[in-house]
């Protein structure tokens, strides 16, 4: 089984791959996609639990030509678990949603999550527009496109073994970077100052 | 004379809004009927606190985007609020339709008004009533243009019924 940083490396070299935009939930995922080294083109989430698919589906319309991964703690996702419908409802075609399932909250000293009562595959049963599933190992090789389809890969990773490194930006300072890497698209106005 | 159901979606297209998230609401159904038919991108939200999440994502895409919830979905999403959009400085623009005051003709949900006036009243968000204002002309474009001088969210307080002949 992969340890979390790991499955998520795979996805950052992938994303880096197809030009995606990265949503990181807050916790575990933002300190290890960090880890796993910085790129402008993530946006790391600081606060609360759970937004990364909303701010994703948000970034993902924003930015209609781009693919754009949302990479979530399975802990986080079931705090917003409707955000499957809302995204569902949108059916942006640029959207993947990644859930790396270790079934604990992984910054409280493994603490188990409910989350582990998800099948999170039979799930998507229910939700048609998710066009395709995949679960991640370490073979895969995945890609990320503008108009795949809404999707969702499942990854189940270890609890972490150790603790991540000190993350070292505040909330404005990825705003503003994310922000101006983004604008370089034509449809996007200029921010003040 | 035009009343706020008139001329709600020409301020947001006059304020550049390109994306609008929200749960509907008594007073917002009339101006979501009316956004569904404008160019600007409306997304319906399961819940309230999504509707930040959003907005966030495209306000970091560089977008004017909009929330438009009730008072109590305001004060379920608080922390969302708190830790995302206050915290990364996010100029964004979020109508909440307050209901439960003296003139709600419905005459309910005092407590979800009690609850957002004291919510308003001690913290420090910007915050103000649309009544109050009602004569400024358009008020999106100015609560953007505060929102982005001060890089911090402005709340517009939707303490009337868009239906209602005011003019605004």
């Amino acid at each position: 089984m992969l340890e979390q940083i790991d499955a998520i490396n795979i996805l950052a070299r992938a994303a880096q791959q197809s030009g995606a935009l990265v949503v990181s939930e807050i916790g575990s995922q933002t300190t290890w996609l960090h880890e796993t080294g910085d790129h402008e083109s993530y946006l790391y989430l600081s606060g609360p639990m759970g937004m990364a698919p909303s701010v994703a589906l948000g970034v993902a319309l924003a930015n209609p030509d781009k693919p754009v991964l949302a990479i979530c703690g399975d802990g986080a996702l079931v705090m917003n678990f409707s955000a499957l419908v809302t995204a569902a409802n949108e059916a942006p075609q640029n959207l993947t949603l990644a859930v790396m399932d270790n079934g604990v909250y992984d910054f409280t000293g493994k603490v188990p999550s409910p989350s582990v009562a998800v099948d999170w595959k039979n799930l998507l049963g229910g939700l048609p527009a998710f066009a395709r599933y995949s679960e991640l190992d370490e073979s895969s090789a995945p890609q990320f496109s503008a108009t795949g389809g809404l999707s969702l890969i499942y990854a189940k990773v270890k609890p972490a073994s150790r603790k991540p490194k000190k993350f070292p930006f505040t909330a404005p300072e990825i705003y503003a970077r994310f922000c101006k890497y983004v604008e370089k698209y034509p449809h996007h106005i200029a921010l003040q100052g | 004379m035009s009343s706020l159901q008139d001329q709600f979606v020409p301020y947001c297209e006059a304020a550049g809004v390109k994306l609008v998230t929200s749960v509907p609401d008594g007073y917002l159904a009339p101006l979501i009927d009316n956004l569904a038919k404008s160019d600007i991108r409306h997304v319906s939200a399961a819940r309230e606190e999504e509707c930040f999440g959003i907005a966030s994502g495209a306000i970091m895409s560089g977008q004017r985007a909009m929330v438009m919830i009730q008072n109590s979905g305001f004060l379920n999403s608080i922390g969302c609020f708190a830790t995302l959009c206050m915290n990364y400085n996010l100029p964004l623009v979020v109508v909440v339709a307050h209901r439960g005051n003296f003139f709600d003709r419905n005459g309910y949900d005092t407590e979800k008004y009690r609850f957002f006036e004291s919510f308003m009243k001690h913290t420090e968000c910007f915050a103000l009533s649309w009544y109050a204002y009602r004569q400024e002309g358009n008020l999106i474009t100015k609560a953007f243009e505060h929102a982005e001088a001060a890089r911090e969210p402005v709340i517009l307080s939707l303490d009337f019924s868009p239906t209602d002949d005011i003019a605004c």
